[in-house]
């Protein structure tokens, strides 16, 4: 081949692997703000735009009420659902208070009428029970909850959402919807910036990567120290490795 | 064989190893955190702050047994607000739990001064073991955290007094089957973590 032609292809090619490095880390740089939200993202589900909720309920985090409000001025027939857990042995001694007046104190607090929100009463205090009690409530109440929106925090979505396909029916299952709250530090364009960031992404995912390989894993134990009258305590170790006095 | 070869098997053989010995390490990795000393009647029971649902029972129990003459608590700083106005502080509702449990008021004595974790309970009791320097302690804390409170306690109150610790039941870790559960794991892995911590910043 003549020199200038030799010189010219070995130039062009030069040239082309050059640009393509370039193109590709203009590529990247273009497409790492994306890339680097993908895991908050992976924390994040709102109901798709048709979905039209007919009731709506939290289960908890920052400023969820403000969510709930927002659902119900959107959608002014929304009736607002509220969870109640079951009383600890301390509010049944009377020592704090119980948790139907924390809930009504709640409520009125986030402007809601107490007396107007129907509560699903839980007998435990567990992700997968809640997602149970939920999909047992759904079956009672098919119009009333025909379209449930709950609003949760990010950290907790994998797990119920794995809780929920395992639990629910498809046909129960297909009339939830979760809605994730703004975490503060987990959003898309933050999350990596702080020491929660990283936390509340790895909590969010172990959690979800737990319920996907062990499923619901053990309940958590009860402990009750009161005694038969509920006035007093009156508890004994009964683990067979404790040391008898 | 190749090295990269050899790697994967090794890879692979260790995993195997691990899952095999699995009945073994995992109830060990729990069972580490765990510290029970020998029972013996002791000045003071120390109830330390957190897990408010089960700590102040079992030092009832404790008192109950004759294992201490007094029980000792700490005032922590509450880092949440309450829920309602009404719900007690934690170092309202530990003294309130004790004298359901029969504690009289004379034998319940608050730590003096608000502290915010062990470390700040550690320093609280050895303030007042000046006071009273020779005493033995029985510290009721839940069962994960025994290892490490029992370093801090020890750690701070050195020459001035005896600490044994008597563990709590946790209702999310049960030592012998903490794996099973996401909130057993999770403990587990922090309270690994905080370990560390306090090995290598003391």
């Amino acid at each position: 081949m003549r020199k200038p032609a030799l010189l010219a292809r070995r130039l062009s090619g030069w040239l082309m692997m050059r640009t393509g490095w370039i193109g590709l880390l203009g590529l990247l740089i273009l497409a790492l703000p994306k890339a680097l939200g993908l895991p908050a993202r992976t924390l994040a589900s709102h109901p798709e735009p048709g979905f039209s909720p007919t009731a709506a309920l939290t289960l908890g985090g920052h400023e969820s009420e403000i969510r709930l409000k927002t659902w119900q001025k959107n959608y002014p027939g929304l009736h607002v659902i509220a969870l109640q857990a079951p009383d600890r042995w301390t509010q049944r001694a009377g020592l704090r208070p119980d948790m139907r007046s924390i809930a009504d104190y709640l409520l009125a607090k986030q402007g809601f009428d107490p007396a107007k929100v129907p509560r699903i009463l839980l007998e435990k205090v567990y992700g997968w029970h809640t997602i149970r009690a939920l999909g047992a409530w759904l079956e009672l109440e098919p119009n009333r909850a025909s379209r449930l929106v709950v609003v949760v925090d990010p950290v907790h979505l994998l797990r119920l959402q794995m809780a929920a396909s395992r639990l629910l029916e498809p046909g129960t299952r297909g009339r939830l919807r979760f809605d994730t709250l703004n975490h503060a530090d987990l959003t898309p364009g933050t999350w990596w910036r702080s020491r929660s960031g990283w936390k509340d992404l790895a909590t969010g995912w172990f959690a979800g990567l737990y319920a996907l390989l062990a499923g619901e894993g053990d309940e958590p134990a009860q402990f009750d120290p009161l005694d038969a009258s509920g006035k007093g305590l009156n508890w004994q170790p009964v683990n067979e490795g404790f040391p008898k006095p | 064989m190749t090295t990269r070869k050899r790697a994967g098997w090794l890879s692979l053989a260790v995993i195997a190893l691990l899952l095999a010995a699995s009945p073994w390490w995992l109830p060990a990795l729990g069972g580490w955190l765990v510290v029970r000393d020998r029972l013996e009647p002791a000045d003071f029971i120390l109830v330390l702050g957190g897990d408010v649902e089960v700590r102040p029972a079992v030092a009832c129990w404790a008192y109950h047994q004759g294992l201490g003459k007094k029980v000792l608590f700490s005032q922590a700083i509450d880092r949440f607000e309450p829920e309602v106005p009404n719900d007690p502080p934690e170092r309202e509702l530990i003294p309130a739990i004790l004298r359901l449990g029969g504690v009289p008021p004379e034998a319940i004595i608050p730590l003096p001064g608000a502290v915010d974790g062990t470390l700040g309970e550690a320093v609280r009791l050895a303030d007042y073991l000046q006071e009273h320097p020779g005493s033995s302690v029985l510290v009721v804390t839940t069962s994960w955290h025994t290892r490490r409170a029992g370093w801090i306690l020890r750690n701070k109150v050195a020459q001035l007094g005896s600490i044994r610790m008597l563990p709590a039941p946790s209702p999310s870790f049960e030592p012998t089957r903490w794996w099973r559960s996401p909130n057993g794991l999770e403990m587990v892995m922090a309270e690994y973590l905080k370990v560390l911590w306090y090995l290598v910043r003391g």
